[in-house]
């Protein structure tokens, strides 16, 4: 696959924390985390899994859950495909006390080095059926995933949302916000900056709470790759 | 041969006045593209946005396709349709956009829009749901609908190999 003479193994170093969450009408939530990741993909050193502590707002933030909960990970691949998406599931007592799913999400991990700053929309499955919507309201638990890794997979979507009998629809409730600070990546190819697309580096800071702000984004964007297309001498 | 990696997520939809939306994707691609590995076409979940009116998909992409020319540089077909209160689905929207041809991060906004339908066609949506499919293009009239948000990151191998410059 590789060039010839070039080094085909290349490493991506993630560090970063998911920092905080707004769920509104929702406390006392922690968060755990994993790594999706294709078959050419190994994880080198740092930690695949995580549970965070128990967190609750406060007067200093009324709104913003704060986790602060640190992500160090490095991954070694010969292959873009299969690029690592970091899982977030979401969970909180209810009523009575039980631990229940508010939220799951997913997002890759940055394609260009740099601080980058991803806010993740989260979903909670909702049942098809309305017996189960009735019992689910009724006793306070929601249907969940087996599995959290389904969020990051292309494939059975609509099975699990349209069709099947005990099917879910996710509904989409908070944006926890995981903040991705610095990736490295060596040696895909030649690395040389204007050949290595994954070596240009850039600043991406957005958030996808209104389409102001995203259409705003989207300008951001434009600029920023157009100055970096002219630092790097594309 | 060169070689093409589309990783990203089809982010989700704004501008459409219907709320439970799901998505259609497809790629296409010339008959010098082969896809080697990942999805190719698929399909979101139902999404019921409950904090703001934007809706979200996260679908992820994930796709590696080799090629031997330019011709047919690869596409994405989008199809936005609305499930009603009774498991009723119609399309609100279409759109296409060509996958960016320089490497790096993109952003990219894709417009959608709908056959437009007679009157009466109209008075029957209104009231008993369903909406014009679309068959051909030609003497086609059509109204503006949403627009669907694409995250892709695109990274190319051997393409200067080859004498072709991506930037």
């Amino acid at each position: 696959m590789a060039a010839s003479g070039s080094p085909s193994v290349f490493l991506v170093s993630v560090t970063g924390q998911i920092e905080s969450g707004r769920f509104p009408g929702f406390d006392d939530l922690y968060c755990k985390f994993c790594f999706v990741y294709g078959q050419d993909w190994v994880p080198t050193a740092g930690l695949e899994e995580g549970i965070s502590q128990i967190t609750s707002t406060s007067e200093v933030s009324p709104t913003t859950l704060i986790w602060n909960f640190p992500i160090d990970i490095t991954f070694k691949s010969t292959n873009p495909s299969g690029w690592p998406q970091i899982v977030i599931s979401v969970y909180g007592p209810d009523f009575f006390g039980h631990d229940v799913v508010r939220g799951y999400g997913a997002v890759h991990v940055p394609f260009v080095p740099g601080r980058h700053t991803r806010t993740i929309p989260m979903f909670v499955p909702e049942s098809t059926s309305r017996l189960q919507q009735f019992t689910s309201w009724f006793t306070g638990r929601r249907p969940e995933f087996t599995d959290p890794r389904v969020v990051a997979q292309g494939e059975g979507r609509e099975g699990k949302s349209l069709w099947a009998p005990t099917a879910a629809h996710p509904q989409q409730l908070g944006h926890p916000l995981v903040l991705i600070n610095w990736l490295f990546l060596l040696g895909y190819g030649h690395p040389t900056r204007t050949q290595n697309p994954l070596l240009t580096s850039s600043i991406h800071l957005f958030s996808l709470s209104d389409q102001g702000a995203f259409s705003r984004l989207c300008d951001h964007l434009l600029q920023r790759s157009d100055q970096g297309h002219e630092e790097v001498g594309l | 041969m060169a070689e093409l990696h589309l990783l990203g997520q089809i982010v989700g939809g704004s501008g459409f006045p219907q709320r439970r939306l799901f998505c259609k994707w497809g790629l296409q691609a010339g008959a010098a593209w082969r896809p080697l590995s990942g999805l190719t076409s698929g399909q979101t979940h139902v999404d019921d946005p409950q904090a703001d009116d934007v809706t979200y998909w996260s679908h992820p992409i994930d796709v590696h396709y080799a090629t031997r020319g330019l011709q047919g540089w690869p596409r994405l077909h989008v199809q936005v349709w609305h499930q009603d209160g009774l498991g009723r689905c119609d399309v609100v929207g279409y759109g296409c956009c060509h996958v960016p041809a320089a490497p790096g991060l993109h952003w990219l906004r894709c417009v959608t829009w709908r056959p437009l339908a007679g009157w009466r066609e109209r008075a029957r949506r209104s009231l008993v749901g369903g909406g014009a499919r679309l068959a051909q293009r030609f003497r086609l009239r059509s109204e503006a609908a949403g627009s669907v948000h694409l995250q892709l990151g695109v990274v190319l191998r051997h393409f200067r190999r080859y004498g072709v410059r991506c930037a």
